[in-house]
């Protein structure tokens, strides 16, 4: 039986680290044997639970077609034809084109799934502008606005990828860009309704959200800081 | 069906733990017994059979009811397993037919884990020593049932099932429970479904000779140990402010009042320092735990802590709240103060005798506490023969408790056997 240099404690023939300090155990005189039973078993890797990927696009697919129908009866009974129901109908099968497209990716889950949301969306918001026949609003606002959510997700998640932030500034930087995209809303809508920038709600939504983000900037920079919000929160 | 199912109401300790239960995390704690020869599955399962019926309280599920939680007997034999990963994993009333209670066999161990509700460690001792001794019975030796192990022939005492709680005399007064945050080491918390083992074996008359030297008894000295170490942990980042450091010492009832109860009968006890109010020498410490033990271990000041607890179990309007509004509320204040107020627990389950004709079948036994519900590590002790068995359990990725503790042990001429469950 070999000691810890560091601790002084005898230890179990089985062990390459003193359990202790990590050190590792060398003894020259008796090296230790690779195949020493284990006073405690190996631990067995953690049984990931599969979930069928079929199963959950087959309920989304219910879930989403009962209120779709549902709407569609009642818009052709009480209504005068297809009215109001094109709307919800839309929304359902974004939603479903959302649930679905993640569910059959294997790689890029990520990224494709933003990708298409934003051009689904944009389908639908372009859809309704023809529809209402209410024109001039999807190109200068709706348009754009979409576009800069889209590239601040991008960014947001590529600094990710590149591991240039962790939880914390990942929280902070997605925190950053709500409130750019918040002030970018307002800015296209007040270009396109008054020709002019106002600021009249934006900075109420951005201010908050920076003062977060800079306080998980502070917090991710201070060590002590950091381990106690991880001690407490941690889930 | 269900009519000739026995049920139990749940005992006043063992109340909180399905209130504060997660699939993540519950009160679990295990006791083992190591052999001097590898363990035979079959006949462990045969003797797991024979035994399991003289235990009424463990044969149980748990059910909800409307108002309170309860445990019904259940009829399906309760299946031995080979011990896979880490001890104490948290308990699905959905598997097992729903058993509280879990036999694992590893080389030449037998384990048994209990959730909390079912009973404390000396009945988990009384347990494990039963079936011990019936297994060993069974591979053709010897063994009597005796020195705590129950005959599996006998048929249950119907006060092994009692609340012992409701049955001792407890005075009429309410003692305040509040206590403050206390000192809590650097912690890394682990992920979940991890509990770190690293236990100890430390020859008892080296352990004993330096508690005697400063007139103080073994849990004493070690309730001692574990406070100096935390305390000179907490010096050594003077630039926070100094918090009190607290150990909670699990106290059996037992002791006090003679009772057979196999079920939940302890209640607690808080030694303290306070570095706010200056320095500490570990000899002060210690006086001051041993001064706090001999007074704090007094049958009135014990009782009127669980008058307190019996007295909100048993308010009108506690009672009549359904279940799902008592488990809010007791979830909250669980984990608004639970582990806050303690630095580390220490258990010690004494000196545990071999049943006689096992005194060289029966290596050691082994207590050891599940995870803690905050990042934390938790100490349990019993000895057997001249050998204290010390179990460190937790689910943080830093060693410090146990290092600092055992290396101040040997410091102190103490010669100290590790082990653990650690992988690379």
């Amino acid at each position: 039986m070999a000691y810890c240099v560091h601790c002084g404690v005898k230890l179990h023939e089985s062990e390459k680290r003193c359990p202790l300090c990590s050190t590792v155990v060398i003894d020259p005189q008796e090296p230790r044997q690779e195949n020493a039973a284990r006073p405690y078993p190996v631990r067995l890797p953690a049984q990931e639970i599969k979930r069928s990927k079929r199963f959950f696009l087959g309920l989304s697919t219910v879930l989403l077609l009962v209120p779709g129908l549902l709407c569609l009866m009642i818009d052709l009974l009480l209504g005068n034809g297809l009215t109001w129901s094109i709307y919800p109908g839309g929304v359902l099968i974004l939603l479903f084109i959302d649930i679905a497209v993640p569910l059959l990716l294997s790689r890029f889950r990520l990224p494709l799934s933003l990708l298409t949301g934003f051009f689904t969306l944009a389908i639908y918001l372009f859809g309704v502008e023809i529809i209402t026949q209410s024109g001039g609003w999807f190109f200068p606002i709706v348009l754009p606005s979409l576009g800069l959510a889209l590239a601040l997700a991008f960014l947001t998640f590529l600094l990710y990828r590149l591991k240039l932030l962790n939880k914390f500034t990942l929280l902070a930087a997605s925190m950053c860009g709500m409130a750019i995209e918040c002030l970018g809303i307002e800015i296209l809508c007040d270009a396109a309704v008054y020709g002019s920038m106002k600021f009249t709600w934006s900075p109420f939504v951005a201010a908050p959200l920076l003062f977060a983000a800079l306080l998980l900037f502070f917090v991710n920079a201070n060590r002590a800081v950091r381990e106690e919000v991880r001690r407490r929160v941690h889930f | 069906m269900n009519k000739n199912k026995r049920w139990f109401r749940l005992d006043n300790a063992a109340k909180l733990y399905p209130a504060v239960a997660t699939s993540r995390w519950s009160s679990i704690f295990r006791v083992s017994v190591e052999l001097s020869e590898f363990i035979d599955p079959a006949i462990l399962q045969q003797a797991a059979d024979l035994v399991l019926p003289r235990f009424p309280a463990l044969k149980v599920r748990m059910k909800t009811g409307l108002f309170w939680y309860y445990l019904e007997e259940i009829h399906a034999p309760l299946s031995v397993r080979p011990d896979q990963g880490h001890p104490c994993m948290p308990f699905s009333y959905a598997q097992d037919h729903g058993y509280l209670l879990r036999i694992f066999f590893y080389q030449k161990r037998i384990s048994a884990e209990f959730f909390h509700s079912l009973t404390d460690g000396s009945g988990g001792l009384v347990f494990i020593k039963t079936l011990a001794t019936q297994y060993l019975r069974l591979r053709g030796y010897d063994v009597k049932f005796d020195q705590g192990a129950l005959h599996p022939s006998d048929s249950p005492d119907p006060k092994e099932m009692q609340d012992a709680f409701m049955h001792m005399p407890l005075p009429r007064v309410r003692r305040v429970r509040r206590e403050s945050r206390a000192y809590h080491f650097p912690a890394t918390p682990e992920i979940p479904h991890t509990l770190h083992t690293i236990a100890a074996s430390i020859p008892c008359d080296q352990l004993l000779e330096k508690a005697r030297a400063l007139g103080v008894t073994l849990t004493e000295y070690l309730t001692g140990v574990i406070l100096f170490t935390a305390y000179t942990e907490q010096e050594k980042s003077p630039g926070k402010g100094r918090l009190p450091i607290r150990v909670s010492v699990p106290v059996n009832m037992r002791n006090f009042y003679d009772t057979p109860t196999l079920r939940n009968f302890s209640s607690f006890i808080n030694p303290f320092i306070d570095p706010r109010l200056g320095d500490y020498t570990f000899e002060e410490i210690v006086r001051d735990v041993h001064a706090f033990m001999r007074y704090h271990l007094n049958p009135k000041l014990l009782c009127a802590t669980i008058a307190t607890n019996v007295a909100d179990e048993k308010y009108l309007l506690i009672r009549l709240a359904p279940l799902f509004i008592k488990n809010l509320v007791i979830g909250s204040v669980f984990r608004r103060t639970g582990d806050r107020a303690f630095t580390s627990t220490l258990t010690n389950l004494g000196p545990v005798k071999r049943p006689t004709g096992a005194e060289e079948l029966i290596r050691r036994f082994e207590f050891q506490l599940g995870s803690p519900a905050l990042p934390l590590c938790n100490c349990a002790c019993l000895s057997t023969g001249n050998e204290l068995r010390l179990v460190f359990s937790s689910n943080i990725r830093e060693s410090t408790l146990p290092r600092e503790m055992l290396r101040f042990l040997v410091e102190k001429g103490v010669e100290i056997t590790v082990e653990s469950n650690k992988e690379e």
